[in-house]
């Protein structure tokens, strides 16, 4: 601001002097012109006053000769002509005289205009006399007789009269000569005065002249200058603004752009030009109108002084915004773009513009996304370590195995020929049984990631079941999905190989090995507060049959209490009989009981208040039991103490889900209709949750007791339990199995 | 862009072919994943290569009696393996395209290619599965494989 208030006050210096130097040199100028006429009325005064000093002597000759040709009586016209004319200019003289003494400013002079007085004086008497003589004619003045010319009267009247002048007037004409030569001499100095007095004036007017035009050519190098500083500004400027990458322009109080801005701008707004836009016109393009208005407020906001330009920068709608321009290819880019403004202030306290800076972020934004996803992976793979750490070895290592088989088995189900619905269908149940299988091992085992991942699967799977028509393309993002469950499974594998290699490393000596291996066996082995082991006698287990019971109570008891704690139920897990499942069955039994559990306690087991109110123990029971006693088959049995299946309920939702029409469900007996729980996709609660509701674990389980030629059944009573008994041949048979109900 | 749209883009881009430019639609059938070993290759395949953002391979592979009869549907006379080439060509171009179109800059899209015969031993990245795509026309069987890491 300084400098610019230096500028103008240069500038009116400059003004100032040039004003003055102007007025000096006019002023000049003037007094020149002035002189110059006193100088030329003085030299004709001069002049004038010269031709009539000689007049007193061409006076006294003409009379002379006028004397001397009366005297001869020869011809006096000329002397008389000459005495007229002499009389005629001197006459005119005298006044042009005194009006040039008036010009030249020396008519008040006494030591002018005394001598001119004396000689007009002097000159007025003469000729009075000379007038008498002009009045006479030549022819008058003679007269010829035979002795020749003789003098007239009125010859020698004027004989007379010339002779009394040249007498008379003697003295006249020599004051006469004399004024008038010391009037020439008056003038002459005067005009010499005046002659400097001029000179001196022109080369002041000449100087003043000199310095006005060394001024001038100073102020206009100056200026030269000033435009060539101005234009290597301007030209910085533009190359600036040609150059810088984020788009640059202003915004006027009447929200519309001002003319310049930076090249990138258009570029970046891919627009053709910005001139004469309005704020509004700008943003249309690329802004909803939610924005636009919030945009608008914004800048409303920052117009005002007392608002803090940098505290509300924080509430600014443009700071980021994802916007899609068409591409050359009959696409469209998506990139992201940062509007940030600042007050721009010049002499004013208030601000004139807004600067407004547009930048493409886009590369910023995508690499804090992928930084944001690395460290979301790290976070991830921490958590997945604690889980994995938390999880006995052995379990996660068969879990991995199922799962790497379950997902390869959902694969091969893809990969069949067949692109009809009921292909299609047969599909995405046979997908979504073996996934939610290894969900429910997955939460069996705390295994978030897995539960997470396959969970959100069964959201898209569920999503195509309501689909009337199924197409192969809408099973791309569970190809997708399974991939990366896959790539999961190897990242686990190789952590847990990672895990296994560190406790090695730890073991530092035998003995602390063998402890390790102490305390991993008595993790595996860790008795479980179940229910005292039946009274009656179990017949030993077969030779074959491993004993898997704790594994599969391991498993089965955490499940119960996460199951129960994310309904806000209250379970007690009761298990007789699982060490004596064979280890044939050992996968199933275990994958059966999962889905049980899971069902019993988020469909049968109520709320603790509930059960309070229906005079219940708050805490639900929930019985497993494993059976040998037929020579032909096991028996597994899973029960809850809950509300029973609902006839009304499974009959409403059926309807609702078109498995059957009216006339079919007025039919139907209660052991049909409960046989329609293990249909694909049924399930009585209208909340899914991560444990049920998608009717995919009752279709699994029979599922899986068909591929192993048993038999499921259902019997239940309203308000008090509902028992699922599995039938399992000892001998292997792969016969299909239906679900029967009691 | 999620990997399923990514790989929907190109999808859409043969399925849009056939419809137009065979003009009789052709089905997609369940995708799957290529486990164990490389995904087979018929007698023709159109390929293309991406890179960038993700890296790998795309390409449709369709054998040569279905081409044949491809041709016929586009009034085409000439069956030969130039023309054959061509036409599998034409379609990783449209591949090509679609993916210049919806991909945006971080990817970068090779000049399509084709290679003839089933022993054709194709590139693909390290530790990535292929998702293969059943194209189903008429009685004949193409594939859609999309290998992107």
């Amino acid at each position: 601001m300084a400098r610019r208030s230096s500028a103008i006050s240069g500038q009116w210096l400059q003004f100032a002097a040039t004003i003055l130097f102007a007025a000096a040199l006019t002023v000049l100028l003037m007094l020149g012109m002035r002189r110059a006429d006193e100088l030329q009325s003085a030299s004709s005064a001069l002049q004038l006053a010269s031709e009539l000093s000689s007049r007193p002597a061409i006076v006294r000759s003409e009379l002379t000769l006028l004397q001397r040709g009366l005297e001869t009586t020869t011809y006096v016209g000329d002397p008389l002509r000459n005495i007229a004319a002499i009389r005629e200019s001197s006459n005119e003289a005298f006044p042009l005289i005194e009006q040039q003494l008036r010009g030249a400013r020396l008519a008040d002079q006494p030591d002018v205009a005394g001598p001119l007085a004396v000689a007009l004086n002097r000159w007025q008497s003469l000729d009075r006399g000379l007038e008498a003589l002009n009045k006479k004619r030549s022819a008058e003045l003679y007269l010829d007789t035979n002795s020749g010319s003789e003098l007239t009267a009125s010859g020698k009247q004027m004989k007379a009269a010339v002779d009394s002048m040249l007498a008379a007037q003697s003295q006249n004409l020599q004051i006469m000569g004399d004024k008038l030569g010391q009037l020439c001499a008056m003038l002459r100095a005067n005009v010499a005065d005046n002659g400097r007095s001029l000179r001196s004036i022109l080369l002041g007017g000449t100087g003043v002249a000199a310095l006005l035009l060394g001024m001038m050519l100073y102020y206009a190098w100056r200026a030269r200058l000033s435009a060539a500083s101005a234009a290597s500004a301007q030209r910085q400027v533009a190359n600036i603004l040609g150059t810088v990458r984020e788009g640059l322009f202003l915004v006027g109080r009447d929200m519309r752009l001002g003319e310049t801005c930076s090249a990138s701008l258009t570029q970046l707004l891919r627009l053709p030009a910005t001139a004469g836009l309005s704020f509004e016109q700008l943003l249309e393009p690329l802004v909803d109108q939610k924005t636009m208005t919030a945009a608008l407020k914004f800048l409303g906001l920052l117009w005002k002084d007392k608002v803090h330009e940098e505290l509300i920068e924080s509430v600014n709608p443009l700071s980021q915004i994802e916007v899609s321009f068409p591409n050359s290819h009959g696409g469209t880019d998506t990139r992201y773009l940062a509007f940030s403004f600042r007050r721009v202030r010049g002499d004013e306290a208030s601000a004139d513009y807004l600067l407004g800076v547009v930048a493409d972020v886009t590369d910023r934004v995508l690499l804090a996304r992928e930084l944001e996803h690395a460290k979301a992976d790290n976070d991830s793979q921490a958590s997945l370590l604690l889980q994995l750490l938390r999880v006995d070895p052995n379990q996660l290592q068969s879990f991995l195995a199922t799962a790497d088989v379950a997902f390869r088995k959902s694969n091969a189900m893809l990969t069949a020929p067949g692109i009809e619905q009921q292909d299609l269908k047969k599909k995405l149940n046979g997908v979504f049984r073996e996934l939610h299988a290894i969900k429910g091992e997955a939460a069996a085992l705390a295994l978030r990631s897995f539960v997470e991942r396959i969970h959100a699967i069964e959201d898209a799977l569920s999503a195509l079941r309501g689909k009337a028509a199924l197409s192969g393309n809408d099973f791309l993002p569970l190809v997708v999905r399974l991939d990366e469950l896959m790539t999961h499974v190897a990242t686990i594998q190789s952590m847990q190989e990672r895990v296994a290699s560190f406790r090695l490393q730890g073991a530092k000596s035998p003995s602390e090995a063998h402890a390790d291996e102490q305390r991993d066996t008595t993790v595996i082995n860790e008795p479980v507060a179940l229910e005292p082991p039946p009274a009656a006698p179990t017949p030993a287990p077969a030779a074959a049959s491993a004993p898997a019971s704790a594994p599969i109570l391991e498993l089965l008891r955490p499940l119960a209490q996460e199951v129960a704690r994310a309904q806000g139920r209250a379970v007690r897990l009761v298990a007789r009989g699982l060490e004596h499942v064979p280890a044939r069955y050992s996968a199933a039994v275990k994958d059966i009981c999962i889905q049980m559990i899971r069902n019993a306690v988020v469909h049968g087991i109520e709320s603790p208040q509930l059960r309070a109110q229906h005079g219940k123990s708050a805490e639900g029971t929930v019985q497993i039991s494993f059976a040998t006693d037929s020579p032909e088959d096991y028996l597994l049995t899973i029960e809850d103490d809950g509300r029973g299946l609902s006839y009304e309920q499974i009959m409403d939702k059926a309807l609702r889900q078109g498995l059957l029409r009216p006339q079919q469900a007025m039919a139907l007996d209660r052991a049909t209709v409960y046989r329609l729980i293990f249909q694909p996709g049924f399930s009585t609660v209208d909340q899914v949750s991560e444990h049920a509701g998608r009717g995919v674990g009752l279709d699994a389980v029979g599922s899986l007791v068909r591929e192993h030629g048993g038999k499921v059944g259902v019997s239940t009573v309203a308000g008090q339990y509902t028992r699922f008994k599995v039938l399992l041949p000892k001998l292997a048979t792969a016969s299909a199995a239906a679900p029967s109900a009691a | 862009m999620s990997p399923e749209s990514e790989i929907g883009v190109f999808v859409n881009g043969v399925l849009h072919y056939f419809d137009t430019t065979v003009q009789q639609v052709a089905e997609c059938g369940t995708p799957y994943l290529a486990l164990g070993r490389s995904p087979e290759v018929s007698d023709y395949t159109g390929m293309i290569r991406i890179s960038g953002k993700r890296d790998g391979v795309v390409f449709f592979t369709a054998p040569k009696s279905m081409l044949c009869v491809m041709l016929m549907r586009m009034q085409e006379t000439d069956m030969s393996h130039d023309n054959l080439c061509d036409l599998v060509g034409e379609i990783a171009n449209t591949l090509s395209g679609n993916a210049r179109r919806d991909f945006g800059r971080q990817f970068s899209i090779s000049v399509p290619s084709v290679v003839h015969g089933r022993n054709a031993v194709m590139e693909y990245p390290l530790n990535t599965r292929a998702i293969v795509i059943p194209i189903e026309w008429r009685t004949y069987h193409a594939r859609l494989v999309v290998c992107l890491n």
